[in-house]
């Protein structure tokens, strides 16, 4: 018997257990299926990295080490900045700040790839403009796992707490998410 | 390392229960699955059930039941789990503990003695929306937190 009926069988006993089918589509979102119960390989992670994330902490790698996996590291320059930019300044101001943006993005995936190698992991960097939130729920269809820094798409004046873009990838991401 | 698990009472903390039980086996990792009582949940819950059912007479007593429950189907609840795990060759440990559920899931995983925080990502409200625990413990826990889904 699955863990899901198990537990229906256990808890409502002999009522439910006639209808467990019914049950469990009235009450999905309360329920985990048995497949939902599986806990998934993890081969690929993905690391989304910007201006407000400056290193990967030793407990995280420990953590990240449990997994045979390939750590896909993706620098994300806000979109709605460069746009703004564009608006108000003239468009080789853009070009100049996108530049910058690039080179410290080049410097933090270089650096941050380079500690994960030294730990035995196998890396993929990109970088790319776009929306730190949403871009990030795409991309993350295609691995097993997110690694989020708390600091990630906020600000330096929030320390304190937790990214409300992370909390926004977690509640939309169908994997795992690690929070360092 | 430790890993400390949230167990909540909900589907969605037993998964990070089993997420726990596969990274503790390849990390040779201790785990302690973790829940708290909280008194203002009774008493909440006896106030609304008797203003409903127009029993306020009887309120004290129904929190005393309601508590009485509450405790009995936690521990219940961590029995299940470990019992589950038996097999696995993980070493595995409860603690319940009373109080702010905030506070004192702070106090055991800010302790020094977890390397990572394994929770679900919704709790009894079901999957509608993400777990309130989340919201706010998620920028204070100083181990890693792995959110499960």
């Amino acid at each position: 018997m699955g863990y899901s009926s198990s537990l229906i069988q256990r808890k409502f006993k002999d009522i439910v257990g006639r209808r467990y089918e019914a049950v469990l589509k009235d009450y999905s979102e309360f329920l985990l299926t048995d497949e939902e119960m599986l806990v998934p390989e993890v081969r690929s992670i993905l690391m989304p990295l910007d201006i407000f994330v400056h290193d990967i902490t030793d407990e995280a790698i420990e953590v990240l080490s449990a997994y045979n996996a390939t750590i896909s590291l993706a620098y994300i320059t806000d979109a709605g900045v460069i746009e703004l930019l564009e608006q108000a300044l003239n468009h080789a101001s853009t070009e100049e700040f996108r530049a910058k943006k690039e080179e410290e993005g080049r410097e933090l995936l270089e650096r941050t790839a380079a500690k994960l190698k030294e730990h035995g992991f196998s890396t993929q960097t990109r970088m790319f403009v776009g929306h730190k939130g949403d871009d990030v729920v795409r991309i993350a269809k295609n691995h097993d796992m997110v690694a989020l820094c708390r600091r990630y798409a906020d600000g330096e004046s929030t320390d304190v707490s937790v990214s409300p873009i992370v909390l926004r990838i977690c509640q939309r991401v169908e994997t795992p998410a690690l929070i360092y | 390392m430790k890993i400390l698990v949230l167990i909540d009472g909900s589907k969605w903390s037993h998964k990070a229960a089993l997420h726990a039980i596969e990274l503790a086996k390849r990390k040779n990792a201790e785990v302690v699955l973790f829940s708290v009582l909280d008194i203002a949940e009774a008493r909440a819950l006896a106030f609304n059930f008797c203003a409903q059912s127009g029993i306020c007479d009887q309120v004290k007593d129904y929190e005393g039941r309601i508590w009485g429950d509450m405790r009995k189907s936690t521990q219940q609840e961590l029995t299940a789990i470990l019992s589950r795990y038996t097999g696995e060759k993980v070493r595995c440990s409860s603690k319940i503990m009373e109080g702010r559920i905030r506070d004192e899931v702070l106090r055991e995983a800010n302790s020094g003695e977890y390397g990572l925080v394994v929770m679900g990502a919704f709790g009894r409200s079901g999957k509608t929306r993400i777990s309130a625990l989340l919201e706010q413990i998620g920028g204070a826990v100083r181990p890693p937190l792995l959110v499960v889904r």
